[in-house]
């Protein structure tokens, strides 16, 4: 079991609830395991990357209204479905924050990775994560990046930042490149096309350029 | 000097490696150096036609690879420049016909008894290419003022680098200043700026560079051309001295005025 107890500064105690052991005994052993702790605060339950159903709502609710000394405020979940139900139920349910996605998306195991030397046509240079090039990147290189991508000079080859992700950033202190692609979102630019301290970045959804100044 | 070896490359065909190679080994053999040209464009033979040597081949690099004969018989002596020696590519062979450490055998033998040694490198990123810029000291790219030559030279300036060259030295070849003043054209500026590397010559268009090559006689030798001036330039550059680039603003004739103002092209 790898439930947990957390303290927040709104409600009170949130209880994290793991995908993998997820159980309604198991969630209801642990609650009464911990009832001296939950004892006269608030509490709410998180669940994430897990979709209930209508019944497990249910009899947790049934379950949690008979257990003397608690005071259950609702349920905290990422998942759209579940909220929906417990809406439907009158169970308040909090979607969490984004901010909890982001952190997640970010693996321990990705790299930044740092290119001291201009990429010529024909290199190719990928990162699982960040990627930042003291140099130019010429007509006909390419990079690749699970991460951001910096280029500390020309980019002109093309770029692709963010892959698998729902938000990047490509940064260069000049950009004359003919496409780029954040998150498999694709930009084309026109020939002679260039931008000084340029900066494209996909937050939300969509797809911003941002920059100093047009052409050279 | 250690400079000694130099081969000419650019990854893309057309942009004038065989022109540039051969008038700069005949710049250099007028002032005295003794010079060799070898060509490795092997099966597409040209180096002979630029310095009209194509009458007087009897053997080939292939026949000194393979033993035929020693390298000495089968370099042809120019009759018009001093000093000048061709060491002709095969035309019936092709890139195949040599490997890389023949050509490392071939010019270690030449080395000593000659001052310059220049490389004809064939277009491409083959082994051809490989073959040619082995030996080489020195690695110059010729590139023409266009997005396919520069990206090109641009990949066969990381291809230099990752066998451990030094850093290529730039030639921009084939400039058209009235082109650059139209903005039909980049400026040799722009090129410098994408490849970042050391310029060593601009060398303008010549409506007489296709006579030059027809006769075979190099631009260099004469005095009213002005890519043999540029050429010139080149060949002092290489010898360490800091000559200054032409100056190659276009200056709009008086007609040209004159239309302009009156709207027409």
């Amino acid at each position: 079991m790898n439930f947990k107890l957390r303290g927040t500064n709104v409600i009170g105690i949130e209880i994290l609830t793991d995908n993998k052991s997820f159980d309604i005994d198991t969630l209801k052993n642990f609650i009464l395991e911990k009832r001296q702790l939950l004892r006269g605060s608030r509490f709410i339950i998180s669940v994430e990357d897990r979709i209930l159903t209508k019944e497990e709502i249910l009899e947790l609710k049934q379950f949690l209204e008979n257990v003397e000394e608690l005071t259950f405020c609702g349920f905290k979940t990422n998942i759209k479905e579940n909220r929906e139900i417990c809406i439907s139920l009158g169970i308040p349910c909090d979607l969490s924050e984004m901010e909890l996605e982001k952190e997640k998306e970010r693996a321990e195991t990705e790299e930044i990775k740092f290119i001291k030397r201009t990429l010529r046509s024909g290199d190719k240079v990928t990162s699982t994560g960040d990627l930042v090039i003291l140099g130019d990147v010429n007509p006909g290189a390419e990079v690749e990046a699970g991460g951001n991508v910096y280029v500390m000079g020309s980019l002109r080859g093309t770029v692709k930042a963010g892959i698998g992700k729902s938000e990047a950033e490509i940064r260069a202190l000049y950009f004359e490149a003919p496409r780029l692609e954040i998150c498999n979102q694709e930009k084309i630019f026109d020939r002679k096309e260039s931008y000084i301290n340029f900066r494209a970045r996909v937050k939300s959804g969509n797809l911003k350029i941002e920059f100093s100044k047009k052409g050279r | 000097m250690a400079d000694k070896v130099i081969c000419v490359t650019s990854g893309k065909g057309g942009v004038g490696k065989s022109t540039i190679t051969g008038n700069l080994a005949t710049a250099l053999a007028a002032k005295g150096y003794k010079v060799v040209a070898i060509d490795a464009d092997i099966g597409l033979r040209n180096l002979d036609l630029i310095l009209g040597l194509e009458n007087r081949i009897v053997y080939d690099i292939v026949h000194v690879a393979e033993g035929v004969c020693p390298v000495e018989k089968a370099l042809v002596k120019d009759k018009r420049t001093k000093n000048l020696y061709l060491l002709p590519a095969a035309q019936t062979k092709d890139k195949s016909a040599i490997k890389p450490e023949d050509l490392v055998s071939i010019v270690e033998k030449l080395r000593d008894k000659f001052d310059f040694i220049f490389i004809d490198s064939p277009a491409g990123i083959e082994e051809g290419f490989k073959t040619a810029v082995t030996p080489a000291d020195t690695i110059l790219v010729v590139a023409n003022p266009e997005m396919a030559s520069i990206r090109d030279a641009d990949r066969v300036t990381g291809l230099c680098e990752a066998m451990g060259k030094p850093e290529p030295k730039l030639i921009v070849n084939r400039l058209d200043p009235r082109k650059v003043a139209k903005g039909d054209m980049l400026d040799a500026e722009d090129v410098v700026q994408i490849l970042g590397l050391e310029l060593l010559g601009i060398v303008p268009e010549d409506k007489n560079m296709v006579s030059y090559i027809n006769r075979g006689e190099p631009a260099v030798l004469f005095e009213e051309s002005i890519a043999g001036k540029a050429l010139r330039n080149v060949g002092e550059r290489l010898l360490g001295k800091e000559v200054p680039f032409l100056n190659l603003e276009y200056n709009e004739g008086f007609f040209e005025k004159l239309k302009k103002l009156f709207g027409g092209e």
